[in-house]
């Protein structure tokens, strides 16, 4: 029943998209409302019902408190982070400290992780998706950020665990987009991806060539994003008023998400004119109940004189990249825009100048991640597609040395799978263990990185400090999972361990929200199936109503046509009762019993009608 | 003009939501790119004023690119269906003359993307002066991987015959690259002639990756290959990486070189010495050799390095002054200012290493661990500021 296809998903910060391929063509789906990406929001509405998507996005305003969007910059942050410090400023939806120094949210009374939200929008890209082929799908390719680190990327795939969805590759976003421009193309060239989205700019420099991607380098900053644009507006807005008012409208939650609203609809219409006009009557009450309202026009000009350093900063992240890949500006022959963002007239300008070329339009900036994702996703398990994606380590992999130092063994930007091995000796006389604490980063100071493991290498043998020595292999699958080996080179005991980063959720956690998510599945399943079990009946409901008076008056003369009469309308009380209590089964039951019904009803009409 | 219309002529009110006609094909009507990617945002929901918005064209010029459409017959309105449309759909124009564009070239039927064509400048942008990309190598094609496997020994023999869903022709290849593996010789192991150039070197390598990289074979049930495959792959990155580094920065191998060291040399020379020496348990040598590199290359790797070992040696003041000249030059660097801080504490200047503290959290950084860090030595600094200032 499941179907082996695999789909790829960008998941992104405003808005998610999901892809195919479908007999060779990457194609994005389209939900039931036709709209090709999807709003990233998750509420919880009065009734107590989850909404996800369109659906959440529209009643945002009225439900400001309870709708969550942005997940993306608080999955696998820890409590401490500076991203969550400034989303617990701006943002309407409760933020609190989770038990294991992570991120949870608020929505109502009950209490969510972030790779759970995050589950719920890749849940409804799964449904979206099996509306569209009419079968289960199990597998996907996700993308993340370029940037992200290992607790953000294990939280991903364990939200897309708990959606129910094996996902059995992460890439990032701006070599998914290489992969969707390249395909079916038999190009030859250096290209670089600015992907400028709604909360992160990545800027990947990969060479391709007979089907094979290669990513040569890649950097980001995942606070640099559409939302980082918006909030120059908003805070433009904000103080304007305030020099007239004296009053802070971020103080009120309601204003602050029209706000947002509007500073995100006048930042894209600025794409294409020239000026805007902001308008939010009403938009506060003072303290003596009267109501003031904010009119204002924002120009092109203004708004990129409040971004400019933002759009500065992504160039500088562009010089810092080509200089540590040793690639030169006239070495890339193609820039692929990508994400929303990049639709700023502003923006293009900027790339075009420091690239010195025209940058590549026949991508759709909101739709290439999904399909490049889709791509890897086909080229892992189609044997017919045989595009090759040699990807990277994001972050240097080392290990804590003397001294708190951390030594790298596996530089950042290495092709994978890799393996590096270095060996390293005891730091104290008659030291017999070795504790080997697994570090990603790039700081030089081992406190300053991530922990992404430790293990402990005993039975040394009882010598002078640096007599004994002990081998550290390293190794990263394709997959992008690591193992660390660590080998007395003299007695040749070994100690390895797995390694994957915590997102703040335990194993058993995490099982708990599959189990939740489950029953959740099942619902609304049978709800679409219902529904398609009602319009059924109806039909059928509809023809024996009709014939109902007729059949009435053939056979009520007889004892037994009484009988029948009756029994016919148990049934379609039956009917009606089952579609009222949206009992699945008992409709099923009650549909059944109406054939027969309408059967006989038929069969009484035609006899009458007879001959002459 | 500075808003989209209410009514456009020969298409109408924008507030309709038009459709793609599904009988309308845009490889013969000769569109250009842009007018390619328009037509694929009707979608028969949005309305046209919203995607007049949303194209990230002019409204001038995309209106201009809609009425193009709708004058070839690529769009419906509402109640409109392509049997209406044939009716009153003009033959296809010519595209009209635009600078350097080219109308899309043949592509075979599941491109889904026009390739991107030299396009004119809209602006005065500089053109750097480009190499011309060629779509064929005109160099030989990269050599085949090796197909045979002479004389296999006993282990090889094993391999060829165990439970795996690898076919004879794969296994083949991986282990003859595996006997290419014990010769030591990069340009063997790629196959490639002694002094390739980059181009040659990259074209093999590519070639050869598709056959050897693990994620060719995902999901099958390999055997003894998993690891094989993986290894080889290793090798042949690693000698390619190793063939195409740029030379001009490496270090010389050999201490007795007769090369003349340039000072940028010596200096990593010594900084390597000195980090051994710390780490070797003996901080005071170690600032020495440390002081004598940064007098060659005061970068700020060598700075930072020097003040932690200066902190190890009980040197605060010498850590300090390390720090600081580290710190000035990395200001937006929160690690380099909390070592700074660091610094500043040990020197028992704990009112300066607060506001450096202080400063460095308002710096954005990827790193949360490092953010944690910098509040856990605030806490820790504020605590000893309070026990200072007594009671």
């Amino acid at each position: 029943m499941a179907s082996d296809k695999v789909i790829g998903i960008d998941l992104g910060t405003t808005n998610s998209c999901v892809a195919i391929v479908e007999d060779g063509t990457p194609v994005v789906i389209p939900n039931r409302g036709g709209y090709k990406t999807t709003p990233s929001m998750v509420a919880i509405a009065e009734n107590g019902k989850r909404l996800v998507g369109h659906i959440a996005k529209r009643q945002a305003i009225t439900n400001a408190e309870n709708t969550v969007f942005a997940a993306k910059r608080l999955i696998g942050r820890k409590w401490g982070s500076a991203a969550v410090r400034t989303s617990l400023e701006t943002m309407p939806y409760r933020i609190v400290e989770g038990p294991h120094d992570d991120v949870r949210i608020m929505l109502r009374d009950q209490v969510f992780s972030v790779p759970e939200i995050s589950a719920f929008i890749l849940q409804e890209m799964k449904l979206i998706t099996e509306e569209y082929l009419g079968e289960e799908v199990q597998k996907a390719v996700v993308t993340v950020p370029a940037y992200f680190n290992d607790a953000q990327r294990t939280a991903t795939k364990d939200a897309g665990r708990i959606a129910g969805l094996d996902v059995i590759r992460i890439i990032n976003e701006p070599t998914a987009a290489a992969l969707a421009y390249g395909f079916g193309r038999n190009i030859e060239r250096k290209v670089a991806v600015y992907d400028l989205g709604g909360g992160t700019f990545d800027i990947s420099i990969l060479e391709i060539g007979n089907g094979v991607f290669e990513v040569i380098s890649t950097a980001g900053d995942t606070f640099l994003g559409g939302e980082d644009f918006d909030r120059r507006i908003i805070d433009w807005l904000v103080f304007g008023f305030q020099k007239e008012h004296k009053i802070d409208l971020r103080k009120d939650k309601m204003a602050l998400q029209r706000l947002k609203d509007v500073a995100e609809k006048a930042k894209c219409e600025l794409s294409s004119v020239r000026e805007t006009e902001i308008n939010l009557p009403f938009i506060i009450s003072t303290g003596r109940n009267e109501a003031l309202h904010l009119q204002t026009t924002l120009t092109r000009d203004k708004l990129e004189e409040l971004t400019a350093d933002l759009v500065d900063r992504t160039v500088d992240i562009c010089a810092k990249t080509l200089e540590e890949a040793e690639i030169q500006k006239s070495e890339i022959e193609d820039v692929i825009l990508v994400g929303g963002m990049t639709r700023m007239p502003r923006v293009q300008q900027v790339c075009a100048e420091f690239f010195g070329l025209e940058p590549c339009k026949g991508v759709h900036p909101d739709e290439v991640v999904a399909l490049g994702a889709a791509i890897q996703g086909s080229a892992l398990t189609d044997e017919k597609n045989d595009i090759l994606l040699l990807d990277v380590t994001p972050h240097s992999l080392g290990i804590m040395i003397v001294g708190g130092y951390f030594h790298k063994l596996i530089e950042q930007n290495t092709t994978v799978p890799t393996s590096k091995s270095h060996v390293f000796t005891t730091v104290k006389d008659n030291q017999t263990s070795v504790k080997i604490l697994v570090l990603q980063g790039e700081s030089d100071r081992a406190e300053e990185n991530e922990l992404l493991g430790e293990f402990v290498l005993t039975g040394l043998r009882r010598a002078q400090r640096g007599e004994v020595e002990v081998e550290v292999t390293f190794h990263i699958s394709a997959d992008g999972i690591v193992s660390v080996k660590a080998r007395d080179l003299e007695t040749g005991l070994e100690q390895s361990i797995t390694v994957t980063a915590t997102s703040g959720l335990t194993e058993d956690e995490i099982k708990k929200m599959i189990d939740a998510n489950k029953d959740y599945m099942i619902e609304v399943r049978s709800g679409q199936e219902f529904d398609k079990a009602r319009h059924g009946a109806e039909r059928v409901l509809d023809e024996v109503e009709t014939l109902f008076p007729q059949v009435s008056e053939i056979i009520s003369g007889s004892d037994f046509g009484q009988d029948a009469v009756k029994k016919a309308r148990g049934v379609v009380e039956r009917a009606r009762t089952a579609i009222a209590n949206r009992d699945l089964t008992s409709l099923n039951d009650a549909t059944e019993a109406l054939s027969r019904t309408l059967n006989m009803f038929r069969g009484v009409v035609s006899k009458t009608r007879g001959p002459g | 003009m500075s808003g989209i219309p209410a009514e456009i002529q020969d298409v109408g009110s924008t507030a309709q939501k038009l459709a793609q006609n599904p009988a309308f094909d845009p490889l013969r009507a000769g569109l250009s790119t842009e007018d390619y990617f328009v037509w694929s945002r009707f979608d028969g929901t949005t309305s046209l004023k919203d995607l007049l918005l949303m194209t990230g064209f002019p409204v001038e010029h995309a209106i201009a690119i809609v009425k193009r459409l709708r004058g070839l017959g690529a769009i419906l309105l509402p109640g409109e269906n392509p049997q209406t449309m044939a009716a009153r759909a003009k033959p296809p124009e010519a595209a009209p003359a635009r600078p350097a564009s080219q109308p899309i070239a043949k592509q075979p039927p599941r491109d889904p993307d026009p390739p991107t064509v030299p396009r004119a400048r809209t602006g005065p942008i500089p053109q750097q002066p480009r190499p011309p990309s060629s779509p064929m190598p005109a160099q030989p094609p990269p050599p085949d991987p090796p197909t045979t496997l002479d004389n296999p020994t006993a282990e090889e023999k094993a391999a060829l015959a165990e439970a795996s869903e690898l076919g004879a022709p794969e296994r083949t290849l991986i282990l003859a690259m595996q006997r290419r593996m014990k010769l030591g010789d990069p340009w063997a192991l790629l196959g490639v002639p002694r002094g390739s150039d980059k181009k040659a070197l990259k074209r093999t390598y590519f070639k050869l990756s598709k056959d050897i990289h693990p994620d060719r074979y995902y999901g099958k049930k390999l055997g003894s290959f998993a690891a094989r495959l993986s290894e080889v792959f290793e090798a042949i990155s690693h000698a390619y990486a190793d063939l195409t580094e740029d030379k001009t920065d490496e270090r010389p191998m050999n201490v007795h070189d007769q090369q003349a060291q340039t000072p940028a040399e010596y200096a990593t020379e010594l900084f390597e010495r000195a980090c051994a020496q710390e780490v070797a348990g003996a901080p005071a040598e170690a600032l020495k050799i440390f002081d004598a590199a940064i007098r060659v290359d005061g970068q700020a790797r060598y700075l930072k390095r020097a003040a932690g070992c200066a902190l190890a040696a009980n040197e605060p003041r010498v850590a300090e002054d390390y720090a600081k000249k580290a710190a000035a030059l990395e200001p937006q660097d929160p690690s380099t200012q909390r070592l700074l801080a660091r610094a500043f504490r040990a020197a028992g200047k704990l009112p300066l290493a607060e506001e450096v503290l202080l400063m460095a959290m308002q710096i954005r950084t990827e790193n949360d661990v490092l953010a944690k860090e910098l509040r856990t030595d605030l806490a820790e600094v504020r605590r000893l500021l309070a026990r200072s200032q007594g009671y």
